[in-house]
């Protein structure tokens, strides 16, 4: 009855958890886009959320890979993915309310192995999973994406230069929409399936399943739906910031950094790679900022999301740690009520605090930074180059 | 004498990492190509002084550079899907 009961609240918050990284990674597929102009930004979510619910169903590796690669499934209790999935949630909606492009997937991560570690020791963690698994391609593929968005961006420069301004400012903008389309797609794929791979992990932790069982049908469905229907909340906070604050994006640089983004995305995903989908974003429209001829990025901001992917892992495994003991102090299944219901008090104030400055559909391409002199002056070059050259 | 020999798992698969590299430099790198060309003759196209058979060609990259792009993006899901 207690496993019932718990195994449900761990769907539940799970389910929580999906729909909260749906609006938390909107910005990686549709910021571009929505800064270009290509898209409107309510036509843009909505086209986002639907392709993100079609890549939830293309693929299960990643999801094996969480299943099983990140903690030891033998040790393993309801009220550690419970309280893996409170810190993660906690992290997400902090860092949505700070506007920062953070990974969802390191929240998970770090949520469910800081509460592993506070139930079962270090030794419980799978460490060569950690780092061969999360850290290596969560660093290397930023990387990758940085460099080939800006190669692609200079390519794509250097060929168009003597063509029609209006026809390539068109043409761009139309290859945007497709390519906006395949990197919610390669979303979809990547990040639905990270909360698959923890609600298999409850299905096993509760015995309803056995040790690497693949996941059911069912919480495939219920994942893409529930990371389709956080998109289409548009998480216009942190789509601004990366549509407007990085550098001022032209339809070539858009285009461009979406392609190299769902190329890198759908490749570690075949790989079985759990990367962060925020950071290949992000790598990818400062690669081309970096393609640009003025090379302009606001590499200050770029410093302050760095920190902020620093402090993820550890900040999310915290979250995990006291989320656990106070639910063990409690008795597990009161605990992880009281929890839950903490976490969504925290939900609920954080919400009413983001009205205050509220950003969505009508403000989220305003100017970036008006007082920001020291890149203003290079942005305002930057954005008269993109304007003779797309003809706007 | 009878040996064991043990076979040390990478802690990094670098072969991997390897392989994330160059499919998706390639298969970006390739889809940006295409596009840009297929917008460039497009642009060619556009342009009122061309003579008539370098329309004719331009129309004709153009195709090719969409059909290009599509097949790509088919094959991509494909091996992903399949392999």
């Amino acid at each position: 009855m207690h496993n019932t009961f718990l195994l449900a609240l761990v769907v539940i918050v799970a389910i929580g958890f999906d729909f909260t990284n749906g609006f938390h990674d909107t910005a990686n597929a549709v910021a571009p886009s929505v800064a270009t102009g290509a898209l409107k930004p309510r036509t843009a979510v909505l086209l986002s959320s639907v392709l993100n619910v079609v890549g939830a169903l293309l693929s299960l590796k990643v999801a094996a890979t969480i299943a099983s690669g990140i903690v030891s499934q033998g040790d393993i209790i309801l009220p550690v993915v419970f309280a893996g999935l409170v810190g993660a949630i906690a992290w997400n909606v902090t860092t949505w309310y700070f506007a920062i492009p953070s990974s969802s997937s390191h929240a998970l991560i770090g949520g469910v192995v800081g509460a592993m570690m506070a139930h079962a020791g270090t030794s419980s963690v799978l460490w060569s999973g950690i780092v061969g698994k999360v850290l290596a391609p969560s660093i290397a593929a930023p990387v990758f994406a940085l460099v080939i968005a800006a190669l692609a961006t200079t390519m794509s420069r250097r060929l168009t230069k003597k063509s029609n301004d209006a026809t390539k400012s068109w043409g761009m903008r139309a290859g945007q929409i497709g390519s906006s389309s395949l990197l919610s797609i390669a979303h979809g794929t990547n990040d639905a399936q990270k909360t698959m791979g923890v609600i298999t992990l409850a299905l096993i932790a509760n015995g309803t399943l056995v040790a690497n069982s693949s996941t059911p049908m069912w919480v495939v469905l219920l994942c893409g739906i529930a990371i389709g229907m956080g998109t289409y909340i548009g998480g216009w906070r942190i789509i601004r910031t990366m549509g407007q604050g990085f550098t001022r994006l032209s339809p070539t640089q858009g285009f461009a950094s979406q392609i190299t983004s769902s190329a890198v995305i759908l490749t570690s995903s075949h790989f079985g790679m759990p990367l962060s989908t925020t950071y290949v974003a992000t790598g990818s429209i400062l690669g081309s900022g970096i393609g640009t001829k003025k090379r302009s990025v606001r590499w200050s901001l770029a410093g302050r999301v760095g920190v902020a992917w620093l402090i993820t892992l550890p900040c999310a495994a915290m979250c995990g740690v006291v989320s656990f003991y106070a639910a063990k102090a409690l008795g597990y299944s009161l605990g992880d009520v009281v929890m839950g219901v903490v976490l969504a008090l925290y939900c609920s104030f954080i919400f009413l605090r983001s009205r205050r400055d509220k950003i969505d559909a009508s403000n989220v391409n305003d100017k970036w930074g008006e007082h920001d002199e020291a890149f203003e002056k290079p942005v305002a070059k930057v954005a008269a180059a993109d304007n003779e050259l797309v003809g706007v | 004498m009878a040996g064991t020999v043990t076979v040390s798992t990478p802690l990094i698969d670098w072969h991997a990492l390897w392989q994330v590299l160059y499919i998706s430099a390639g298969t970006s790198l390739g889809l940006v190509l295409l596009f840009t060309i297929g917008v460039y003759a497009l642009s060619a196209f556009q342009h009122k002084d061309t003579v008539v058979l370098y329309r004719g060609a331009s129309v004709l990259v153009a195709s090719l550079s969409a059909a290009g792009v599509l097949a790509m993006v088919v094959w991509g899901f494909y091996y992903i899907v399949n392999k």
